[in-house]
């Protein structure tokens, strides 16, 4: 068999089946991480009167959220406007309070820039806590779950609520 | 952890439900893009709790369709590399794609292909792309920027209730990008060892609520090289368009658009051997009784649509369409041509009766007028025309339980003045046993109302030399072969019957079954006049043949696909398609009569793609495909093999450079035979190079 024919069957799957089977990007997982983005907002309070105007969700470049943040927009928390930033580049970073991350090239430089800022990281990329990130969204079977890293959020100053923190699957802390 | 509440698990059920039955009113209009679907009014506790996998299927809207759709959507169009319409169609499970030479194509579903395939109907935005003279789409009149599109929606089956006569075998609905969604310029460009071209398009915000985009796009495709020697075949072609599309969302409740284009070609086409003749109806006496002239083609047009949109409430809304065509086609060694005009104006509204009745009705009228330049070799008689054609429908789709068993029953009734009445009734059923699985089953009649060309046409296909070669005479004639159009053709008639099965085998693996039989009468045929021997003393012999509905046709089997996200990688796509077909000739009529189209669809066809994405910036996708043997007109095509493959690089947001090598097992293979005007050459292995800027 030829190389150039030896790739060609590797691609078709034909010598390698036995890759794991991975979550696959659908309509509705996008919807059930964007209600799950809008709905954090009312569980975390940030310092200094930083949301006293408004929310503001970000997300980093290529965040394969698709068209499910729309339905986001003119939508309000506590009667205050959510402000969305889509797919914005570092140096925004810093009016942020939420930012998602979804794609692996973005995680890293975000997780650098927003360090020790009051801005809250969140992302469905495996090991995000071990990462550096604050809240992980997982899969649990077929639904989808969360984990807080809460020493993280405490540097920052950013209160977690008691009912976020049972909710999660798991919580990092060492207190 | 507690059981979700069953209210809310019902109200994300209706929510998702009326998702559905959006994407199943798209009838003869846009559909309209689902929007995704807002959990934003669930709590935590409930979204922890919420089956991702059932909102997914659901959301797309397709899951619950009881007929054999794909959606081929822009991503899948961009990675495959396609610089028109038939390359990306290759793509779609059961369509059968076959190049027949640079700029001229062969689509169809479940049987009857050729370029002058009469069964499959074509829409772009809503507007009929299908000529009333030949009952076609000719692809080379559809030079879109691919990147404009949004998706291509595929119905394999008869689709006539919705979209009326002509829908017969399947109904491809091409929608482009809304306006919003297209904000800012983006600049396209392919080139390689065939083809050359580009695009530009540019959308902006125009007023408060209003935006709009423009673009223009040209391509090239160079002539193949002729099997044997290494002459050029001369079907080299070159395609221009420019248009404009303009949104006003006018309010809450209104929606307005506005679109149009201008294209101009040269479609090239190889020699074809044609009768010469000395006058009309008369061959010349002498040797050479044929000549080969090139089968060149400049086709042109414009169009323009206007949309009128009405949300009367969440559960109704009403859409007002209108659109004037204007297409032209000539062939300047020919001299001969014809312009066609279509006038369209469609209205249409639905509503929900009660909880469980949705219902979509709608009124239409079309105006079609033909001019034609005739020539000696062909024309049309009379040489000017004009059709009216009115129609109504009404469909209901009810919800016999909740979730599970939804009915659909519908019927288009259409006038024309060549067959009058024709109705094309269907009933659908679906049942969802669960959130995973959906079974359908159907019953449709769809007709084919008889082309222009069938009967008005006169064109020479061929000639007779006498025995021996020489000159002609009363005792040993020429004989010119003549086709003739018959003003009583009728309509082709399909009884179809059709079942599917949808499963989600597993989080990331999805199957798509549907079997179909699909039993044809009075389709159309040519059949062999008595030979006309009244100029015998002149030296030559007519031998007419005349459009005749004198076929039918049993075609049988199915199509399967399967969809595997392996992990995050890696996907792969696999389906199958099997069209088994017997067809039967009127007994009464002569042993010489020809079926149209017959056998000129392959039994089997495979398709493999496997989609990589290698990095973060940097994509390889693989597409192998089988496609049997078939017969056209009686030359046999035999199957073949082939294997395209594309690498593509992100340097950066907005930027992508795509490697593309098309046809790579083979040099050359045919993937077609001829018929009239349409003469075949090889598709040849190819390489280029494309460009994607969004700036």
């Amino acid at each position: 068999m030829s190389h150039a024919l030896k790739v060609v069957v590797m691609c078709f799957g034909l010598a390698g089946l036995a890759v794991p089977v991975a979550w696959a990007d659908t309509g509705g997982e996008t919807a059930v991480k964007t209600a799950f983005l809008y709905n954090f907002f009312k569980f975390i309070e940030w310092p200094n009167d930083l949301t006293k105007d408004n929310f503001v969700l970000c997300t980093a470049r290529n965040d394969q959220l698709g068209d499910s943040l729309t339905v986001l927009e003119h939508k309000t928390i506590s009667g205050k406007p959510l402000v969305i930033g889509r797919e914005i580049s570092q140096e925004h970073l810093k009016k942020c309070h939420i930012i998602y991350i979804g794609s692996p090239d973005a995680l890293n430089p975000v997780i650098k820039a927003a360090f020790g800022l009051p801005i809250v990281t969140i992302s469905d990329q495996p090991d995000f806590l071990v990462r550096g990130g604050m809240i992980g969204l997982v899969q649990d079977g077929n639904r989808l779950s969360f984990e807080i890293n809460l020493d993280l959020a405490n540097s920052a100053s950013i209160h977690i609520s008691a009912k976020l923190l049972k909710l999660a699957k798991n919580v990092q802390s060492t207190q | 952890m507690k059981r979700l509440n069953p209210t809310r698990q019902t109200l994300v059920a209706t929510s998702l439900g009326i998702a559905v039955l959006k994407s199943a009113f798209a009838a003869n209009q846009v559909p309209e893009t689902k929007p995704p679907a807002d959990l934003t009014q669930f709590s935590l506790e409930e979204l922890l709790q919420l089956d991702v996998t059932s909102i997914t299927k659901s959301a797309m809207g397709l899951k619950d369709v009881p007929s054999a759709i794909y959606v081929l959507n822009a991503e899948e169009i961009q990675r495959s590399g396609a610089n028109s319409i038939p390359e990306a169609l290759r793509l779609v499970p059961g369509l059968h794609v076959a190049r027949i030479d640079g700029n001229k194509w062969a689509v169809s579903a479940r049987g009857f292909n050729s370029q002058f395939a009469t069964k499959l109907l074509v829409l772009m935005d809503g507007r009929s792309l299908y000529t009333p003279m030949f009952s076609v789409k000719f692809w080379d009149q559809l030079d879109v920027m691919m990147e404009d599109i949004e998706r291509i929606e595929v119905i394999r089956g008869a689709g006539a209730t919705l979209w009326g006569a002509n829908a017969v075998n399947g109904v491809i609905n091409i929608i482009t990008k809304k306006t919003k969604t297209v904000q800012g310029g983006l600049l396209s460009g392919q080139g390689g060892t065939q083809r050359a071209g580009g695009g530009l398009r540019y959308g902006t915000q125009l007023g408060k609520n209003g935006y709009v985009k423009l673009f223009a796009r040209y391509s090239q495709y160079d002539a193949v090289y002729l099997d044997t020697t290494r002459t050029n075949a001369g079907d080299d072609s070159q395609f221009g368009n420019v248009g404009f599309q303009f949104d006003q969302d006018a309010g809450n409740a209104d929606k307005i658009t506005l679109q149009g284009s201008v294209y101009r070609g040269q479609s090239g086409g190889a020699d074809e051997s044609v009768p010469k003749l000395a006058a009309t109806q008369t061959p010349v006496l002498i040797p050479p009784y044929s000549q080969a002239i090139r089968t060149d083609l400049a086709p042109s047009g414009h169009y323009l649509l206007g949309r009128w949109q009405h949300q009367h409430s969440v559960t109704a809304s009403s859409v007002l369409r209108w659109f004037w065509n204007h297409d032209e086609r000539r062939s300047d060694l020919l001299n001969a041509q014809y312009a066609i005009n279509t006038f369209d104006t469609d209205f249409q509204n639905n509503f929900s009766l009660g909880s469980r009745q949705r219902w979509v009705w709608g009124a239409g009228a079309r105006i079609n007028q033909n001019s034609t330049q005739n020539s000696l070799e062909i024309g049309w008689s009379p040489r000017q025309r004009q059709d009216e054609i009115y129609s109504v429908f009404a469909q209901d789709e009810i919800m016999l339980i909740p979730e599970q068993w939804k009915l659909t029953l519908g019927s288009k009734f259409e006038h024309n003045p060549v067959t009058q009445f024709e109705w094309q009734p269907s009933a659908r059923l679906a049942w969802s046993p669960s959130a995973r699985h959906a079974v359908w089953a159907a019953v449709s009649r769809a007709v084919r109302t008889p082309s222009w060309a069938e009967q008005d046409i006169f064109y020479y296909p061929g000639i007779i030399a006498p025995l021996g070669g020489g000159t002609a005479s009363p005792t040993n004639p020429v004989t010119l072969l003549a086709i003739q159009g018959n003003k009583n053709m009728r309509s082709e008639k399909l009884l179809s019957f059709e079942l599917g099965w949808r499963g989600q085998l597993a989080r990331p693996l999805s199957m798509d079954v549907s079997w179909y039989f699909n039993q044809y009468t009075e389709l159309c045929s040519l059949v062999p006049t008595i030979l006309d021997l009244s100029h015998l003393a002149s030296g030559y012999a007519m031998q007419t043949l005349e459009f005749r509905n004198f076929g039918q046709a049993d075609i049988y089997g199915g199509e399967a696909s399967l969809d595997w996200q392996v992990n995050p990688m890696w996907r792969l796509k696999a389906s199958y398609a099997h069209a088994q077909q017997s067809y039967f000739k009127n007994p009464h009529t002569s042993a010489d009569t020809e079926i149209l189209f017959q056998n000129s669809f392959p039994t089997q066809q495979v398709n493999l793609s496997a989609l990589l994405n290698l990095t973060a910036t940097t994509n390889f996708d693989l597409y192998w495909r089988y496609v049997g043997g078939l017969t056209v007109n009686p030359e046999h095509i035999p199957a073949y093999q082939e294997l395209d493959a594309r690498l593509a690089w992100h340097p950066k947001r907005g930027l992508e450079i795509a490697l593309v090598g098309r046809n790579l097992i083979h040099n050359q293979h045919p993937e077609f035979g001829s018929f009239i005007f349409a003469v075949p050459t090889a598709a040849q292995r190819e390489f280029y190079a494309t460009l994607r800027w969004e700036f």
